[in-house]
């Protein structure tokens, strides 16, 4: 048929598609790979912010930006690597603006009663559980009387983070994370009577 | 910290480097040299199972503290969802 299309047409077919619907298919592609990211690190993300002092309401939204800035990040073609370290770098800079904004600390001192029991495993007898809740509370004092960089590394670390995923998120040595968990180790475990 | 290839060191291994072995942040090298020293002290091996000890404690407790507070991902994850559309379409992708 005289409509056909010949042979170099279709090889050049793929720069037929508008450019607008290939941006469009890139971009969702960007989306999914994000809401897989989002349902992997949402929760460690959270918890971060808000042991830096934001309330849950305020970490979520930091949480929101976060994502959007990895969606223009991805979308300009930025590297891939270590999108982990990124994420806790980018969600850190946000909470402590936000933290700056709001005029807030690191100092809590709502619900530590409750934290302490909240959680604990339900299958021991009570004094046991009491125990473990004493020993919760008492660590958690600790922690909170630990240097801000100090709770950092902790949190982190916690979070699954390597040291120098670590020391890339708080902007410090690889031996100064190493020597700060030492330390904060240190104090955890004479509070713990070890 | 070995004095020939068979023979671990009697010098104790200091907390920092005990943490970095558990923490998997020595070089092999490094972690088999502690290795051999703890397989050969008793001293030191008990203070490794403390460190643990002291990591888990601290890990249950970062988790008791907020987990409770955390609410389910429905709504935020549809949020982000929806904003990521918003940026997402032809008209808003001129970065």
């Amino acid at each position: 048929m005289g409509t056909e299309m010949p042979p170099s047409s279709y090889e050049n077919a793929s720069f037929a598609v508008p450019s607008a619907v290939r941006r469009s298919a890139k971009a969702s592609g960007i989306e999914r790979e994000i809401m897989e990211l989002f349902d992997e690190f949402r929760c460690p993300l959270l918890r971060y912010s808000v042991s830096m002092g934001l309330s849950i309401h305020d970490a979520e939204e930091v949480i929101q930006e976060v994502f959007l800035a990895l969606f223009r990040h991805l979308h300009l073609g930025r590297s891939r690597s270590n999108l982990r370290g990124w994420l806790f770098r980018v969600t850190h800079n946000l909470a402590l603006k936000e933290r700056l904004a709001n005029h807030t600390s690191l100092e809590r001192t709502a619900g530590d009663a409750s934290v302490a029991a909240e959680h604990a495993d339900p299958s021991p007898g009570p004094e046991a559980q009491l125990s473990e809740a004493q020993r919760r509370y008492r660590l958690l004092a600790v922690v909170r009387a630990l240097p801000d960089n100090d709770q950092h590394c902790l949190r982190l670390r916690a979070e699954g983070l390597r040291y120098r995923e670590i020391a890339t998120v708080l902007g410090m040595s690889l031996g100064a994370v190493s020597i700060s968990l030492t330390r904060s180790l240190a104090r955890l475990a004479r509070a713990d009577g070890r | 910290m070995q004095h020939k290839d068979s023979e671990p060191s009697m010098h104790h291994v200091q907390d920092e480097e005990l943490i970095c072995l558990a923490d998997g942040e020595l070089t092999p090298k490094q972690a088999a040299q502690v290795d051999a020293h703890l397989e050969a002290c008793w001293e030191c091996r008990a203070r490794m199972e403390e460190i643990q000890c002291t990591i888990t404690g601290f890990v249950r407790t970062h988790h008791a503290e907020f987990d409770g507070q955390l609410p389910p991902a429905d709504g935020p994850r549809a949020l982000l969802r929806a904003r990521l559309a918003e940026r997402g379409s032809p008209s808003q992708t001129r970065w």
